[in-house]
């Protein structure tokens, strides 16, 4: 089979969108309304064929003045004089009027400009306009016609051309012949989402090749220019699809003592576990201690956090014995923390898939899954087709991963997980639960679930002790009694069971 | 002294003889390739065509811009500084990217051709708050 000869943008995370690049001689449209970043996506392309490929390329200006593209891309780090001197870059300023008869010449010496450095790469800034009947009366085409003269022009030089569409509506709202005509047509748009904006690409059509079709959000970040994050939905190498199936043997000890005994020894590797529970039950110290376990063992060991800021996760640490900055020092933790206001679900999704294939930790913990809920949304599919993507992901790389999710009622619970309706898909379920008993609030620890495990389902009555952490505790703490004596202790309003309080009356007396 | 800078720079020049060749000369050196007809470049300088003429020639002559034609086309390419960067250049931008820059080059130019003595002491008004580039 023929290897494919195309075209590397060299823009980040695109070509693999592309399946590796397009096709070498496509005419490119690339569309968006004012704003939306084509120049400089049209000036990332040229500049990395002439500095990465040794494809040199010639932009085309309207109205942009060339220094101040030249100061632009100076901004992403781009050096363009220095590709100019090297003659690898032509930055040509020209009006459509010319431009569109230059390709319409038999000789054209835009063409030959081209053909004298080489140019394999042609980008065009706005033919908007191009195609707008300008010429006399007589000649006037059709605006598809006219546009079909163009692209003709473009590849008698075979060259790989970017042309940049204004557009000032929708597309989908408007005709747009040149998109018939094209090859390729990219569609940039900013999307505004309350008050914030973001921006996404999409590979509308491309002959030649496969690509990913979908909304892919990007950014345009200083001294490096475009970064686009594969939208999350996405379908992912085939090894992750196929990773469901887990070690069955191996246990990963969660380090909060009397726990293991309670979930057979620990989280299998792959596994998907939830801790739920109101604020303040201790998910963040029951987190810490996962970690520390993983240090005990020398386990590469991984904590996102949105709700904390990394001070502040090793400050409670610390204050529960646990000093995570040796760790973090000898590369064996990481604590990562990423805002959660206006997270943008493919970036963030990208980050953490980057970290997983590079630090390749045994145990992850997410604290929380609340408040992706609360950012991504519950009602649509957005939270859903992340947290698909997240368990598929720790999945793949056998990572047992555990999830910590604020469940808002403060006693009892009428759902395992909240709003978020996604249990199926978890392995593992822990709820830790207030208990009001007499005066005093206590702390309940239920297995829910255990998915392919034996399971007790009894609730155990734990606490956090004083600098060491969450403990499990298989009996009361004098004066109360044993949670055994108790009925519905998950129920809003549990009861001391009669027969055993008759019992405890007894006893007494026999004292 | 600002005054006596654009003077100086003029001298070293020694092109330009006309408001014109300056806005010319700014023009090329924010676009160094330009692919376009002389009525286009007039129209977006402001200039009728045959003193636009006449600067494309000054240019031209100085070996400060290349210009290549096709007989079927309307538009020429032209390249400014393509060999060598002319020393005095940034110079010569720096100054007159503000307009008091721009006015003071163009009033020394207009006293030159009316053949008036460069006033090298007090500088103008509009050009006290040079610097240079």
């Amino acid at each position: 089979m023929p290897t494919r000869d195309v075209v590397k943008t060299g823009i980040f995370g695109l070509d693999a969108i592309l399946s590796d690049g397009i096709p070498r001689g496509n005419v490119i449209l690339l569309e968006g309304a004012v704003g939306t970043g084509k120049t400089t996506f049209g000036v990332e392309f040229v500049y990395h064929g002439a500095s990465k490929f040794d494809e040199p390329g010639i932009i085309v200006l309207f109205e942009v003045s060339p220094d101040k593209l030249i100061r632009d891309a100076a901004g992403f780090g781009w050096d363009l004089p220095a590709l100019e001197r090297d003659g690898r870059l032509k930055i040509i300023f020209t009006t459509r009027q010319v431009f569109v008869q230059e390709l319409q010449q038999a000789d054209s010496l835009l063409l030959e400009e081209a053909a004298k450095m080489g140019a394999r790469r042609l980008f065009v800034d706005g033919v908007a306009g191009l195609v707008d009947g300008s010429a006399p009366s007589g000649l006037r085409r059709e605006p598809r016609e006219e546009f079909h003269v163009l692209v003709e022009g473009l590849q008698r030089e075979n060259l790989t051309a970017l042309l940049a569409l204004e557009l000032t509506a929708e597309p989908s709202k408007v005709a747009v012949p040149e998109e018939a005509i094209a090859d390729t047509v990219i569609r940039l748009r900013k999307e505004e989402l309350k008050r914030a904006s973001t921006r996404s690409l999409e590979i509308v059509k491309s002959r030649g090749h496969d690509f990913q079709m979908g909304r892919h959000s990007f950014r345009m970040i200083s001294d490096r220019g475009i970064e686009v994050y594969r939208r999350v939905q996405a379908p992912r190498k085939a090894s992750r699809e196929r990773a469901a199936a887990f070690d069955p043997t191996t246990r990963v000890k969660t380090g909060v003592p009397g726990l293991d005994p309670i979930v057979n020894g620990g989280y299998f590797l792959g596994s998907t576990t939830v801790i739920a529970g109101i604020s303040g039950v201790g998910k963040s110290v029951m987190a810490c201690q996962y970690l520390a376990e993983g240090i005990r063992l020398g386990e590469r060991s991984l904590m996102l956090t949105l709700d904390e800021q990394v001070p502040q996760v090793l400050r409670n640490a610390m204050s529960i014995g646990i000093d995570l900055q040796p760790a973090i020092d000898s590369g064996l933790v990481q604590v990562v923390y990423d805002p959660p206001q206006e997270i943008e679900v493919d970036e963030h999704f990208h980050k953490i898939e980057q970290i997983i294939e590079v630090f390749k930790p045994k145990r992850v913990v997410f604290d929380s899954l609340s408040t992706y809920a609360s950012s991504f949304g519950t009602d649509g599919r957005m939270f859903r087709d992340f947290f698909h993507a997240l368990v598929a992901l720790m999945k793949e790389h056998q990572v047992a991963a555990v999830y910590n999710n604020e469940n808002p009622e403060m006693l009892g619970m009428s759902s395992m997980m909240g709003p978020i309706r996604m249990s199926s898909l978890v392995d593992n379920i822990i709820l830790m639960n207030w208990i009001e008993l007499g005066n005093m609030f206590r702390l309940g620890l239920t297995v829910a679930k255990m998915r392919a495990n034996p399971c007790d389902h009894m609730t155990h009555e734990c606490e956090v002790v004083n600098g060491q952490g969450m403990h499990v505790l298989n009996r009361t703490i004098p004066p109360q009694l044993p949670f055994a004596r108790y009925g519905s202790l998950l129920s809003r309003a549990p009861e001391r069971s009669v027969r055993m309080g008759a019992l405890d009356e007894n006893a007494d007396q026999g004292r | 002294m600002e005054n006596e800078q654009v003077h100086r720079l003029l001298d070293r020049i020694a092109v330009l003889r006309d408001p014109c060749d300056l806005d010319l000369l700014l023009f090329f050196a924010r676009h160094p390739r330009a692919l376009l007809s002389s009525d286009q470049i007039a129209a977006l300088l402001g200039y009728p065509v045959e003193r636009l003429g006449d600067s494309l020639d000054v240019l031209v002559t100085a070996d400060l811009l290349f210009l290549t034609e096709k007989p079927n086309c309307v538009a020429r390419l032209y390249v400014f500084a393509d060999r060598v960067v002319p020393d005095w250049l940034p110079s010569l931008v720096g100054l007159a990217s503000t307009r008091a820059g721009r006015l003071a080059f163009r009033n020394a130019l207009e006293d030159r051709r009316k053949g008036k003595p460069p006033s090298r002491g007090s500088p103008p008004d509009q050009i006290r708050h040079l610097k240079p580039a």
